[in-house]
C-alpha cells in the first residue's frame, strides 16, 4: 500500500539537550524520508535518539538545526498555533502509557481530537468515533471509563483516538512497552491491519525484537545517527 | 468545543475531591466572612445615613455661611445666615426639581430648669412646616426603629404656638424630673416649689410639663422662655441624650434674640443626583450669596459621626475583603499548580493531539472558575443563613457612645454580594491563569514524557 508520495522528510536534523553543565547530543544530523502508507519501526538502544526522532516528526519538539517537512510543509518555521493545527489534522499519537483522560469515557477520549478540528462537523463525530472504535474492536466498550479497561483495551482506545481524525501519519512511541507479549502482538497486528485497511502511515519506536520482524521497514538508530534502513 | 471543555473541567474537579473540597471550603469560609462583614457594613451605613439625614436634621445638602461649621459656636452672629441671605437661599431652592423639602435650623445652648435645678441643654430649632415629615420619614422608621420606639407624646408641630411646645431627650427629661408629658398633666399650671430639698419636690416636678429655658442672647443679654414638654425622644447617643431639646426655630430665635438661622437643610427626591444638585445650588448662589457655602451631607464636617464610623467600618470590610482576596488567590493558585503539575503528561497528550496553549489555559481556567463559583455559592448560602439566624436572635449590643444599645442586625445586599462574587470569580480565574500559563507553554515532548514534573 506504499505510495511514492513523501509524507515525512527530515534533512540534517540536529538536536541536543542540556543536562546540567553537559550538552548531550540526541540527533546528530539525521536525514530521513517516509513514503505514504509505510509501516516503519525505529529501533535502537535506550538513549539512541528514537523518541527524539519521533518528537521531531510529530512536531512536538523543535530541532536545533535542519529541516522537518510533514506532508510537504516545513514545520520548523511555524508558530505554536499553526503547529497545533497541523498535529490535529495530519498526525495521530499513540503513547507508551496510553495517556487517556480518566474522567472521560472511551467515546469521549476518542472524540478529543475531533472537538477542535474545524473541518469535522459535530454531527459527524459519533460516526467517526464509533467507526474508529469498531476498527480497533472495542465499540461495545464506548461508555466505559479507562480504569474499567485492561492495558490492551486502553491501548486500543489510544489507537482509536489517533485514527479518529483520519490522520496521514500515526506516531507511536514504544506502543507495546506497557503490554504483555500477547497484547503486544495483538496491537501490532491491529496497527498492521489498519495500515493496510486505511492506508495510514505508521512510524513507531520499539525495543521488542519480535515486533521488528513484523514491519515493512526498519530504521536503526544509534548515538543520534541513522545507521541503517532495511525494507522488506 | 466549549461544552466538552466545560464538562471535562467539571469532571476534573472530582479527580482530587479532597483537594477541591479543601480549596472550596477556604474560599467559602472567606466569602461567608466577607458577606457577614458587608451585611453589617450595609446595615450600619443605612442606619447611620437615615439617622444623619432625618434624626439629626442634616438632610442631603447643608447650606451654611462660609466656615460656619468651625466658627458658629464662637461667633454665631457672624457665621449664621441673616434674613437677606435666607431670602436668597429660598429663591435659589425654588424650582430645583430634585428638592423634596428644605427647612431652616438653628442651634443654641443654655440652661434648662425645673424650678429647683438647672441642666445644660443644646437646643435645635426646627422648621415646623416639615418637622413631622422629617422625623416620620419612612427611611428613618425603617432603619432606626429603636429611635421611634422610645418616642412618646405628640410632635411639637401639632400644638398651637401659644402652648410653647418643646421636645426633650429622655436623659434630660429624667434629670429634670419631668416624667409626665403635657398630655398626661394637661391643664396643670406650673407649680412653684418652695422647698427643693423636700421629699415632695420630685413629685411636684412631675406634676406639670413646664420647663424653663434660659440662654445668653447673641447681643449679650439673658433670654428666657417657658417650654411645655410635649414629646420625649432619644437621640440614640449617650453624648447628646442628656442635653437635647427640640423646639420651633422661631422660639429658639426668640430665646437667642436673633432672626438669623444657622443653616438650611435640604432633602432630595433622588439622592443619587446629590452632587449634581449641589453644583446647581452652588451655581445659583454663587452671585447672589457669595458668602454662603453648599455642602453635600457626605462632607466630614457636616456628618462627622457618619463619616468617622463608616470609615472605620469600610476599613474593617476592606481588610476582610483583602484577606478573602489573598485566600482566593493563594488557594486557587496552589490547587491549580498542584493540578497542572500532576496532570502534565495529560497536558502533553492534549497538546500533542492539537490543543493549543489558549485552549489548555481555558480548560484549567474553567476548572478554577467552577471551583470558585461552587465555593461562592456555598459561602453565600452559609453567610445568608448565619445572618438570618443572628437577625432572629435579636441580640442587643452596646457600642461605645450609643444610648440604650442597638440590635445586632445584618442586611445582605444583592449588589454587594454579586460584586463580591464577581471579584472572587475574576481572582480565581486570574490565579488559575498564573498557575497554568507557564506549564502549558512547556515543551510538549517533555510534558508527554513527564520530564517537567
Amino acid at each position: 500500500m506504499t505510495s511514492n508520495e513523501t509524507i515525512i522528510e527530515l534533512t540534517s536534523v540536529k538536536k541536543s539537550y542540556r543536562l546540567g553543565e553537559t550538552i548531550v547530543p540526541a540527533l546528530n544530523g539525521v536525514s530521513l524520508e517516509l513514503k505514504k502508507g509505510e509501516f516503519t519501526a525505529v529501533v535502537g538502544a535506550s538513549g539512541s535518539g528514537k523518541s527524539t526522532l519521533l518528537n521531531m516528526v510529530g512536531c512536538i519538539d523543535d530541532p536545533d538545526s535542519g529541516s522537518v517537512k510533514v506532508d510537504g510543509i516545513e514545520v520548523t518555521t511555524l508558530d505554536d498555533d499553526t503547529k497545533s493545527d497541523l498535529r490535529n489534522r495530519k498526525i495521530g499519537f499513540i503513547f507508551q502509557s496510553f495517556n487517556l483522560v480518566p474522567v472521560l469515557n472511551v467515546f469521549e477520549n476518542v472524540e478529543l481530537p475531533l472537538i477542535i478540528n474545524p473541518e469535522i462537523p459535530k454531527a459527524d463525530h459519533r460516526e467517526r468515533v464509533m467507526q474508529a472504535l469498531k476498527d480497533v474492536g472495542i465499540e461495545h466498550l464506548h461508555r466505559n471509563l479507562p480504569d474499567q479497561l485492561s492495558g490492551g483495551q486502553r491501548q486500543r482506545v489510544a489507537i482509536a483516538r489517533a485514527l479518529a481524525g483520519n490522520p496521514a501519519l500515526v506516531l507511536a512511541d514504544e506502543p507495546t512497552a506497557n503490554l504483555d507479549s500477547v497484547n503486544s502482538h495483538r496491537i501490532i497486528d491491529l496497527m498492521l491491519e489498519l495500515n493496510e485497511k486505511r492506508s495510514v502511515t505508521f512510524l513507531f519506536s520499539t525495543h521488542d525484537e519480535k515486533l521488528m520482524d513484523r514491519v515493512s521497514r526498519k530504521i536503526l538508530i544509534a548515538d543520534g545517527v541513522i545507521k541503517g534502513s532495511n525494507k522488506k | 468545543m466549549n461544552h466538552t471543555l466545560a464538562r471535562l473541567a467539571w469532571r476534573n474537579l472530582q479527580r482530587n475531591l479532597r483537594r477541591s473540597v479543601a480549596t472550596g471550603m477556604a474560599i467559602a469560609a472567606g466569602f461567608t466572612a466577607f458577606m457577614i462583614a458587608a451585611g453589617y457594613a450595609f446595615r450600619v451605613e443605612r442606619v447611620l445615613g437615615a439617622y444623619t439625614h432625618y434624626a439629626l436634621h442634616v438632610g442631603h445638602i447643608g447650606i451654611y455661611k462660609k466656615d460656619a461649621l468651625e466658627m458658629f459656636g464662637i461667633k454665631p452672629q457672624q457665621y449664621s445666615l441673616n434674613k437677606d441671605e435666607q431670602s436668597k437661599i429660598d429663591a435659589a431652592l425654588t424650582g430645583l426639581s430634585n428638592v423634596d423639602m428644605s427647612g431652616r435650623y438653628l442651634i443654641g445652648q443654655g440652661l434648662a430648669g425645673n424650678g429647683c435645678k438647672t441642666f445644660p441643654f443644646v437646643a435645635t430649632g426646627v422648621d415646623l412646616t416639615i418637622e413631622s415629615k422629617v422625623i416620620n420619614h419612612p427611611n428613618l422608621l425603617t432603619w432606626n426603629p429603636h429611635l421611634t420606639r422610645f418616642r412618646q407624646g405628640d410632635p411639637i408641630d401639632s400644638f398651637p404656638a401659644d402652648v410653647g411646645a418643646i421636645a426633650i431627650s429622655d436623659g434630660l427629661a429624667r434629670l429634670l424630673g419631668k416624667t409626665n408629658l403635657h398630655k398626661d398633666v394637661q391643664g396643670n399650671k406650673p407649680v412653684i416649689i418652695t422647698d427643693c430639698a423636700s421629699p415632695e419636690a420630685r413629685t411636684l416636678f412631675a406634676s406639670d410639663a413646664n420647663v424653663q429655658l434660659a440662654a445668653g442672647t447673641w447681643d449679650g443679654t439673658l433670654g428666657a422662655l417657658d417650654g411645655e414638654f410635649v414629646m420625649r425622644f432619644t437621640t440614640g447617643l449617650v453624648e447628646t441624650n442628656n442635653t437635647a431639646i427640640t423646639l420651633p426655630v422661631e422660639r429658639l430665635q426668640s430665646l437667642l434674640n436673633t432672626d438669623h438661622v444657622m443653616n438650611y437643610s435640604v432633602w432630595l427626591k433622588e439622592p443619587l443626583f446629590l452632587y449634581q444638585t449641589v453644583s446647581e445650588l452652588r451655581a445659583r448662589l454663587k452671585d447672589t450669596a457669595p458668602e454662603v457655602e453648599v455642602l453635600p451631607w457626605t462632607d466630614e464636617r457636616l456628618s462627622p459621626y457618619y463619616s468617622g464610623t463608616m470609615q472605620f467600618i469600610y476599613v474593617m470590610v476592606g481588610f476582610i475583603g483583602f484577606v478573602l482576596a489573598v485566600v482566593v488567590i493563594l488557594s486557587i493558585f496552589n490547587s491549580a499548580t498542584m493540578t497542572v503539575i500532576e496532570r502534565s503528561q495529560e497536558v502533553g497528550m492534549f497538546r500533542s493531539v492539537g490543543y493549543n496553549q489558549k485552549i489548555m489555559r481555558r480548560l484549567f481556567i474553567l476548572e478554577g472558575l467552577f471551583l470558585t463559583i461552587a465555593s461562592v455559592i456555598a459561602g453565600a448560602i452559609l453567610g445568608l443563613l448565619t445572618m438570618w439566624i443572628i437577625n432572629r436572635l435579636n441580640i442587643t449590643i452596646y457600642p461605645p457612645g450609643v444610648a440604650g444599645g442597638i440590635t445586632l442586625m445584618f442586611s445582605p445586599n444583592a449588589i454587594i454580594i454579586l460584586t463580591g462574587a464577581t471579584i472572587v470569580g475574576v481572582l480565581g480565574m486570574l490565579s488559575t491563569w498564573l498557575a497554568v500559563t507557564s506549564v502549558v507553554k512547556k515543551n510538549i515532548a517533555n510534558l508527554v514524557s513527564g520530564a517537567t514534573r
